[in-house]
């Protein structure tokens, strides 16, 4: 068993996820670590349809509803109107999708993370904009199929790295966080509720419809992206400083790739692209976490 | 969980200016979108089906792990009365069939078993299970098979008579098995647990001598476990003169306290067990040892571990050599003569065959010969309704020979000789005698996985250590388990005792785990197929439809309402403990 597991559980049972869904798994941990006392926004993505139709709401925290571009920028208005009726205590939780973080909501995401804002924004990452049918988006990782870049003509250049542009702005705590890590990811959402400003965590969620992959191998596929390199789990403080919180196994890419759908049409080359790319991320990775952090006395 | 509530507006006036919810989902039952269901269900560790004691195996590693040491031992008496015995002596197949030696190193089972009797609680014994049946039951021969039958009659509330020919009961283990690798002390403790349950031990009682099988016939039922003690014969010159043992002779004398003069050197013909255990107490009788065997060491039936153990102490090996005929001056031993073999075609036992090269005869001087090529069993005794086979009584799965209400187990009936079988074989008859006795029903379910023991427990519906879920028959194996959430660490390894303080006497060789060691080895334990309550399935399932029982039980449930049928909590399990069967 698993000491000090908070056992609260702030969503409920009959959301309308698919089986599988690593975007629930993700919204569960958030708030188990956030509890009661959090106002919740969600522009429209996966979970405008999870959380279910008015008059309901599958979570036991207010929620509200806002549109594709404006999760940052609605965050921002509560937190404004907490903190004049003196409600400093609740959390504001943005929990958007990587279509409303990395290409709709990314000036809104932008100007509150300049501004400082105290929130807290959680991007769960898919890869496409899965509930709208599986369109490409800058999340979507390179050859991969989508609906709107089928094999013929596969998502062409690599995925956004949304981590180095939110580091871009000194963002006080940024990180990535994995579904197969629920301890690691928990930990992550608390240092965010502790940071004093913006905090951002990229929450890898796998999708079994949108990845092609069986709904019971969601936490597998979570895992081997972690192990292949391919989405490394660290931290940023300040934009500066590098902390890797996992050592991956060092898998080969091809390990991650043949397992999903989405990837089946890609050839001996692509993988070996693939495995060339996520080496040289790798190593910038690491050497930017051997880097000193800039201080006022260097 | 909150309350289900739908929410119906039945005028507009009834809506809410603001667009607000009032409920949460929970009316949505998404069960009904599932088409496969997950469960719960406690599997077969492969090494409690390896066990030929049938012992149940991750059920005590997890008590040790839990430092709950009294209940382990307790755990293993269910099934096993003699596991201060076993964790010494025991050749440890269920090791060979862990899970973990897949992938790293097995689990050290057997010395977790040590540690186990070695924490047993001073002066407790385990109470009777069954009510008096009023029924009598005759057991020939004390020896582990003989010993198992009567602890598990006497505790399923049959008259339990032992009779054993020799002066103390325990039989091979008393008098085949030297001090150094099992002191006496820890066998009469186990022994007298037995005793206590109220099993006569009728010492000095040979049957065909000093009782015959007639005088048994007022039982309801008779168990027969002789053993083995006829040596086999070389059949070579000289084998009668003096200078010349046995080495079941050799090993007895020794424990009977017997003065035995070696001399200088003492020459093994052997490559069993007994051989290797009387080179070892030859070598303690500050004798020089060598030991000759006719095929190679691929062949040597002994424990290889048991082989090596020798060969630091100072016993020299020689392969591939045969006698010939044993020399003699004055009316005793002087040497042996050895001839060169070479291996051929493989024979009926799948070893290849030893063939004598001509011509490469040579002398070996020697003060003691020890013969150690096997032994067979002395049936004699028996009536003609009790069928032999190869000096072997024939019996079926379920012990019984061909006349009724006679069982028979140990080496006198079963092809493996070693002490776990023999355990094995008598805790089979004290079932099916007591089946027959109550009129009750053994099947093959109450067999350990396919090719296990019977479970005792599991023949009166006991359950295991963690009980509630239902039992199945499936041996989980490696490919099974989720090895992500395992990490590699190395086997701890119990110490030995020192070579200086070996050869002084019949010190114990084998030391138990210090406590730290135990808990750290009990902590690699896989719980192949049973749940650990690691919480994996609770943790990871989206849609919150898994919840730990209340307190104090084990376990998880499911709420069949919710669950999506995702499958994600039986890949997630690391130890295969649940399963997916198609929605009916």
């Amino acid at each position: 068993m698993i000491n000090d597991y908070p056992t609260e559980e702030l969503l409920k049972s009959g959301c309308l996820s698919c089986q599988g869904c690593g975007a629930t798994i993700v919204m569960r941990h958030c708030l188990k670590v956030l509890g009661k006392n959090t106002i919740c926004t969600i522009p429209a993505c996966c979970w405008s349809i999870i959380a279910g139709n008015w008059p309901y709401n599958t979570l036991e925290v207010p929620l509200i509803h806002t549109a594709f571009e404006t999760a940052a920028a609605s965050a921002s208005g509560i937190r404004a109107a907490l903190d004049m009726k003196g409600k400093q205590d609740t959390r504001v939780l943005a929990f958007a999708g990587d279509g409303g973080t990395f290409d709709i909501g990314l000036q809104s995401l932008s100007g509150a993370t300049e501004r400082n804002e105290d929130i807290v924004y959680v991007c769960y990452d898919n890869e496409a904009y899965m509930n709208t049918g599986i369109q490409r988006s800058s999340a979507t990782p390179e050859k991969a199929w989508t609906t709107t870049t089928p094999t013929s003509h596969p998502k062409g250049g690599p995925k956004k790295n949304i981590l180095q542009i939110l580091s871009g702005h000194k963002i006080p705590y940024c990180a990535t966080a994995s579904v197969a890590w629920p301890e690691d990811l928990m930990a992550k959402v608390k240092k965010a509720a502790e940071t004093k400003g913006t905090a951002f965590i990229h929450a890898y969620s796998p999708c079994p419809p949108g990845w092609k992959i069986s709904s019971e191998k969601s936490i597998e596929i979570a895992r081997l992206a972690v192990n292949t390199k391919i989405f490394p789990l660290y931290e940023i403080f300040d934009g500066e400083e590098y902390r890797i919180n996992v050592e991956p196994k060092g898998l080969p890419v091809e390990e991650y790739l043949k397992r999903q759908g989405r990837f089946s049409h890609l050839d001996k080359e692509d993988v070996e692209y693939i495995q060339k790319r996520v080496d040289y991320e790798w190593k910038v990775l690491l050497q930017r976490s051997m880097m000193e952090p800039f201080h006022m006395n260097m | 969980m909150s309350e289900i509530k739908t929410i119906v507006y039945k005028t507009v006036d009834e809506v809410p200016e603001f667009v607000v919810s009032e409920a949460t989902m929970l009316w949505n039952k998404t069960g009904s979108w599932r088409y496969l269901r997950p469960g719960y269900l406690n599997k077969i560790p492969p090494c409690n089906q390896g066990c030929p004691a049938g012992n149940d195996v991750e059920g005590f590693i997890a008590l040790i792990g839990e430092k709950k040491y009294a209940d382990a031992w307790r755990l293993l008496k269910e099934e096993n009365p003699f596991p201060a015995v076993c964790g010494r002596v025991c050749y440890h197949p269920c090791e060979t069939a862990c899970n973990r030696g897949q992938f790293d190193h097995s689990i050290g089972i057997n010395s977790l078993e040590r540690f186990a009797s070695d924490h047993a609680p001073v002066g407790e014994t385990p109470q009777k299970v069954k009510p008096e049946s009023g029924k009598k039951v005759a057991i020939v021969g004390s020896g582990p098979a003989g010993l198992t039958a009567a602890y598990h009659l006497a505790r399923m509330g049959h008259e339990t008579t032992v009779y054993e020919a020799d002066e103390e009961p325990g039989g091979l283990m008393r008098y085949g098995i030297p001090e150094y690798r099992l002191p006496n002390s820890v066998l009469d403790t186990e022994i007298d647990a037995i005793r206590s349950l109220g099993v006569k031990i009728e010492c000095n009682t040979r049957i065909g001598n000093d009782l015959s099988w007639e005088d048994l016939q007022s039982f309801d039922a008779i168990f027969v476990a002789v053993g083995v003690h006829k040596n086999n014969k070389l059949g070579i010159e000289n084998e009668e003169i003096k200078g010349v043992f046995s080495g079941l002779e050799l090993l007895g004398n020794i424990t009977r306290g017997k003065e035995m003069v070696l001399g200088d050197h003492t020459v093994i013909i052997g490559g069993g067990n007994s051989a290797i255990d009387s080179a070892r107490c030859a070598l303690r009788q500050g004798s020089r040892v060598t030991l000759f065997y006719h095929r190679s060491r691929n062949e040597m039936p002994a424990f290889a571990e048991e082989i090596y153990e020798a060969e630091r102490e100072g016993l020299k090996v020689h392969f591939l050599r045969q006698p010939v005929k044993i020399l003699a001056e004055g009316g005793k031993v002087s040497g042996i003569r050895m001839r060169q073999t070479m291996l051929g075609e493989p024979d009926e036992s799948g070893r290849r065959r030893p063939e004598p090269v001509p011509g490469t005869e040579f002398d070996v001087q020697a003060s003691t010969i020890v013969t150690a090529i096997g032994e067979s069993a002395d049936l004699d005794f028996l009536p003609e309704a009790v069928k032999t086979e190869y000096r072997r009584i024939s019996v079926n799965k379920f012990t019984q020979t061909s006349s009724l209400s006679v069982y028979a187990g140990g080496d006198a009936a079963l092809e493996e000789h070693n002490v776990a079988e023999a355990i094995g074989s008598g805790k089979m008859a004290a079932c099916a005698i007591d089946a027959q006795l109550r009129n009750s029903e053994l099947t093959e379910s109450q067999i350990i996985g396919k090719t296990g023991a019977v479970s005792v427990s599991r023949y009166l519906k006991h359950g295991n250590a963690h009980a509630e879920s239902p039992d199945s028959n499936h041996v989980v194996e490696f490919k099974e388990l989720n090895i992500n959430y395992f990490e590699p660490q190395a086997r701890n390894k119990a110490q030995k005792l020192d070579m200086n303080d070996r050869m002084k006497g019949f010190r114990e060789i084998n030391l138990a785990y210090p406590e730290d060691m135990a808990l750290k080895e009990a902590d690699r334990c896989f719980h192949c197929g049973i749940c650990t309550m690691c919480d994996n399935c609770y943790v990871f399932c989206p849609d919150v439809a898994i919840s730990r029982k209340p307190k104090e039980e084990w376990g998880y449930d499911i709420a069949m309402d919710y669950c999506k049928g995702c499958g994600i909590c039986v890949y997630e399990c690391p130890r295969s403990a649940m399963f997916m069967e198609e929605e009916k």
